[in-house]
């Protein structure tokens, strides 16, 4: 052979297939290059894929030398010798790919021995024979076999997405190769294509890199970076061979070699940019566990906290119900002081873990239609005894005939209403503290608290609803968790309403929310109140 | 204060904690008050009281050793002889979901340990037993 002849050989080449070969090549190898890359830990199946991957291109490759030493028959059928010999291989890698990607091996460990020495077989026996017409029957039959074992272990389990997509790249292999190797030669007469079905095998390995990859939970973008930069490196590169004066392969090969240097370029930051999204990740991840290892702490925190508290406080009761006895008047004094301090720790830890649970989004909200001067009369009455000890006015005053259906959650409204009046009667020394419910107009019930206390400093004015405010700071008198108030907005906000305070210092304050009342409807939801 | 007598119809409470502080403080108010007060641990004693013994009314712990109080309660919910039971959960642990889970198992009241006295726990006890 003059291999001298070999540029007059390539000539009679259709132009296709001398275009796609080499691509073809470049594709498979950044598919195995992506594949390796972004292995996370050691498991078999990038070494399988690359193993099919090489078995195949030794398929597409000697395919397509032995077309280019058409005109040297000797040479072309070493060729194809190999090409017979590979044929079944491939198949059996296919399947062995689909039996790894479903995670199967043990399941099918014989089954792939059996085959695998079936493959073996299959190719040397045509490697030796050179099959020819009535001879491929059994040739073809057991390389049936090999598919439909391969679509036996894909479709046993439940098919997810990536293994779907592999699947479409198998059918589009094998539908490819019977069309263009076997009924277009066979019973048509044409045999021009048959290279197509060589070629097909690039959707084969496409879509079982993508499918690796998705199962493996890999980044796509840098896979799909690293593929396009090789593909168009690689046409890039194919055309070098296809130019008509030296001139042109030298502005082609700048072009190439600057495309090589923005290719790299390209995949690098792309590549550092998923680094950093996985970073991110990664850090959000470990913000979510803190969370949850604090609300953790939190309530087992508040569940320890409280036990002791519940043992003080009980004690403390009973030694004011008198149940150990008769005791001296000192001694109910300070008992007392002992109470309403454990009371203030108490309502600390609660107002600690409602702030918590609203600020988390775990508050579960009771809703329901609530009877607004129920709660007001309800909670009204509880703190009569307070504004009795302080000698003050004390009044309700409720609109007659109120519409005060309101839609909020019953306790919480409780809660909202008596921090309100707690907070009136503690900052009115003398003088009088009204309770007030009425509508301003048809939509709107309207709730207000007003005192004849100090009142509130326009500096403090704008803090009022702050957490952890208090005004006591200034009066260094009082006692509170500074969280009332906040909680109370919260609230209010939740349940569409608008809460607010007119107030002047020295002459007192007032304190209000409005909620919008409860439209009529039919199947209304039951009446908590 | 001298303990009001206990007869043999006193009302029968059980009491199932697991703190002991907590145990002696709510006896004897309950004892001081007339009630037959018997306990348990947890959630495994409560179960075996109040299937062997007359029980009138449970006040149920969450939190507890062996088998926690809503354990305890599904179990007693599926025994004829005592689903009808009535029972409050005084516990300290704020759960919303848990209370809600509770109410399904005829629990009267889901109460907060630390914000109630003694005295206050027991006239909800006997006002659930007077008006069932």
């Amino acid at each position: 052979m003059d291999l001298l002849h070999l540029p007059f050989i390539l000539k009679d080449t259709p132009l296709f297939n001398k275009a796609v070969i080499i691509p073809i090549n470049f594709v498979a190898l950044a598919l195995v290059i992506s594949v390796v890359n972004h292995r996370k830990e050691s498991n078999s199946k990038p070494k399988i894929f690359i193993l099919m991957t090489f078995i195949m291109l030794l398929w597409v490759d000697f395919a397509y030398l032995a077309r280019v030493f058409g005109l040297y028959p000797d040479i072309a059928e070493i060729f194809l010798r190999i090409v017979w010999f590979v044929i079944p291989l491939s198949f059996y890698l296919i399947y062995l790919v689909s039996v790894h990607l479903t995670e199967q091996e043990r399941k099918f460990k014989s089954l792939s021995y059996v085959l695998f020495v079936l493959s073996v077989a299959l190719g040397l026996i045509a490697g030796i024979v050179n099959p020819q017409g009535e001879q491929l029957i059994p040739f073809l039959v057991g390389v049936l076999v090999l598919v439909a074992f391969t679509f036996y272990c894909v479709l046993k389990p439940k098919v997810s997405q990536p293994i779907a997509v592999f699947l479409f790249g198998v059918v589009t292999f094998f539908t490819a190769n019977i069309i263009f190797n076997f009924i277009f030669p066979i019973f048509l007469q044409f045999s021009e294509g048959y290279y197509l079905g060589d070629y097909s095998t690039i959707f084969l390995l496409g879509f079982t890199a993508y499918a690796m990859l998705k199962l493996e939970a890999f980044d796509f973008r840098t896979f799909t970076a690293e593929i396009f930069t090789i593909i168009i490196l690689s046409i890039q590169f194919t055309k070098l061979f296809f130019n008509n004066s030296p001139a042109e392969t030298a502005i082609d090969l700048g072009v190439f070699i600057s495309m090589v240097v923005f290719g790299v370029l390209l995949i690098r930051s792309v590549n550092k940019e998923v680094q950093e999204r996985l970073k991110t990740q990664f850090l959000a991840g470990q913000l979510r566990e803190l969370d949850a290892r604090k609300d953790e702490f939190l309530s087992i925190a508040t569940h320890e906290l409280r036990a002791p508290m519940t043992a003080i406080k009980g004690y403390l009761s009973m030694l004011l119900d008198g149940d150990a006895g008769q005791l001296s008047p000192d001694a109910i004094t300070f008992i007392k002081v002992m109470e309403s301090s454990t009371d203030r720790l108490i309502r600390l830890v609660n107002n600690m873990l409602n702030i918590a649970r609203i600020e988390q989004g775990r508050q579960v909200y009771q809703m329901g239609l609530v009877n607004l001067a129920a709660v007001v009369k309800s909670a009204f009455e509880e703190f009569q005894l307070d504004a009795k000890k302080k000698n003050l006015s004390y009044t309700l005053e409720l609109q007659p005939d109120l519409d005060d259906r309101i839609y909020a959650d019953l306790d919480r409204i409780h809660e909202v209403v008596g921090n309100l009046m707690s907070n009136g009667l503690k900052y009115t020394d003398q003088g009088s503290v009204a309770v007030r419910l009425f509508q301003p107009n048809k939509g709107i019930v309207r709730f207000e608290v007003t005192d004849s206390g100090m009142g509130i400093a326009p500096i403090d004015q704008t803090k009022i609803f702050q957490k952890y405010f208090r005004v006591e700071e200034r009066m260094e008198r009082k006692t509170g968790t500074g969280l009332g108030l906040y909680i109370s907005k919260v609230l209010i906000e939740k349940f569409s309403g608008k809460i607010g305070f007119n107030s002047q210092i020295g002459k007192g304050s007032t304190f209000w929310f409005e909620l919008p009342v409860a439209e009529k409807i039919e199947n209304k939801p039951k009446v908590l109140v | 204060m001298d303990n009001k007598p206990q007869s043999p119809q006193s009302p029968v409470i059980l009491l199932v904690e697991d703190d002991p502080l907590l145990i002696k403080m709510y006896s004897t108010k309950f004892l001081r008050e007339g009630f037959i007060v018997k306990n348990a641990g947890d959630g495994e004693e409560g179960l075996r009281v109040a299937t062997e013994e007359k029980v009138d009314f449970m006040i149920v712990d969450v939190m507890m050793p062996k088998m926690s109080g809503s354990d305890m309660l599904v179990k007693l919910r599926q025994n004829p002889k005592t689903a009808g039971i009535p029972a409050i959960v005084l516990t300290n642990l704020t759960q919303q979901d848990e209370a809600a889970k509770l109410k399904t198992l005829g629990v009267k009241e889901y109460l907060i340990k630390a914000d109630l006295t003694p005295s206050e726990v027991v006239n909800k006890v006997k006002a659930y037993l007077q008006a069932p």
